[in-house]
């Protein structure tokens, strides 16, 4: 099956992304994408899973090897540079976004 | 089969999550928790319980590696707090004694391309099985149209027409609820409130609707055959 380039983030993504510029496991990147959304977004299982099978394929993440001792370890993951790259970019155009918008909504309210 | 054991037919269809989970949580309920999923689902023994299920689509996105994607799906669900019982054409079990455990799936969009892509295929597989019959049917015109009677071709003919037109109507049923179910999730998911599947309910009244649809067609076979033979006299 041919890759599904990445060049947007969803809301979702984005903050999974965000979550992962620190090595987590599944059900931390549930809990800090909670976090880092106030509550405001929760990622069930499921979906998070597809998602970083995507993220992985398109190689925006990576698993974090575990030692042959640590089998049992729930699997952590990491963001890569091109990972990073993305999150850079997509921040700066959510951003751009805001700004652009700023004068307009301000005359508006 | 001892009494510590039971089977069930469980047939339900990639929108009727809804009911599935319903028959599931009822069976817990009485004391039977699901073992083995398949088209006659195996049901263990167990205290009665009031469980939390979730039933799940899982498509493979690689073929090759579909059971490593089912191991990391169910893992991940597991850290969450469900806990994976079996899975059966697609088609993955969860439950939970956890009233607060997270939905598995929460982007509208992944829940609406699993059950299409799932439905799609059941429906094209239907309409090419019902071509099986299609021989038997040509059959059963070509003799009608050369005066022979319904009840000489009872041997070959007129079971293949049953077949195929039961075939048929069974992806007409899929069909319908297919597109009736993407309609209203589609709508939902534009709204932004939960996408709802058929619950036992609804897919009860498809399945008496279809009995009742054959048996109109049986009749009018009968009343077809009385019709011929009182021309003849």
């Amino acid at each position: 099956m041919p890759r599904e380039a990445l060049s947007t983030l969803t809301e979702p993504m984005y903050y999974v992304l965000l979550a992962l510029t620190r090595p987590l496991c599944g059900i931390e990147i549930m809990e800090a994408v909670q976090e880092l959304s106030h509550g405001r977004l929760s990622i069930g299982p499921g979906t998070l899973y597809t998602m970083l099978a995507k993220f992985e394929d398109n190689g925006l993440i990576a698993l974090i090897p575990t030692s042959p001792g640590e089998s049992g370890k729930r699997k952590s993951y990491e963001m890569t540079e091109k990972g990073a790259a993305l999150l850079r970019q997509e921040y700066s155009r959510l951003k751009r976004q805001a700004e652009d918008g700023k004068a307009i909504m301000e005359e508006m309210t | 089969m001892s009494k510590d054991k039971t089977r069930r037919l469980t047939l339900f269809d990639s929108t009727d999550l809804a009911a599935a989970e319903e028959y599931f949580t009822r069976m817990a309920e009485k004391g039977w928790l699901l073992k083995k999923f398949s088209l006659f689902s195996l049901f263990t023994r167990c205290e009665p319980k009031k469980l939390r299920f979730s039933v799940q689509i899982l498509l493979p996105k690689r073929r090759k590696e579909y059971a490593a994607d089912v191991k990391g799906y169910t893992d991940l669900c597991e850290e969450a707090g469900w806990r994976y019982l079996s899975g059966y054409t697609g088609m993955h079990v969860f439950a939970s004694e956890k009233e607060d455990v997270p939905e598995i799936v929460t982007d509208p969009a992944e829940r609406i391309a699993a059950v299409s892509t799932q439905s799609k295929t059941g429906i094209i597989a239907l309409f090419i099985a019902s071509l099986v019959f299609l021989p038997g049917v040509i059959g059963l015109f070509s003799n009608l149209i050369h005066g022979e009677s319904l009840l000489s071709q009872i041997g070959y003919e007129i079971p293949c027409a049953l077949c195929m037109t039961s075939v048929l109507l069974l992806a007409c049923a899929k069909t319908d609820a297919f597109s009736k179910w993407r309609s209203d999730a589609e709508k939902a998911a534009e709204k932004g409130i939960p996408i709802r599947y058929f619950g036992m309910r609804e897919t009860r009244l498809r399945t008496v609707l279809f009995f009742v649809v054959l048996a109109a067609i049986l009749i009018a076979m009968v009343l077809f055959e009385i019709g011929l033979r009182f021309n003849a006299a």
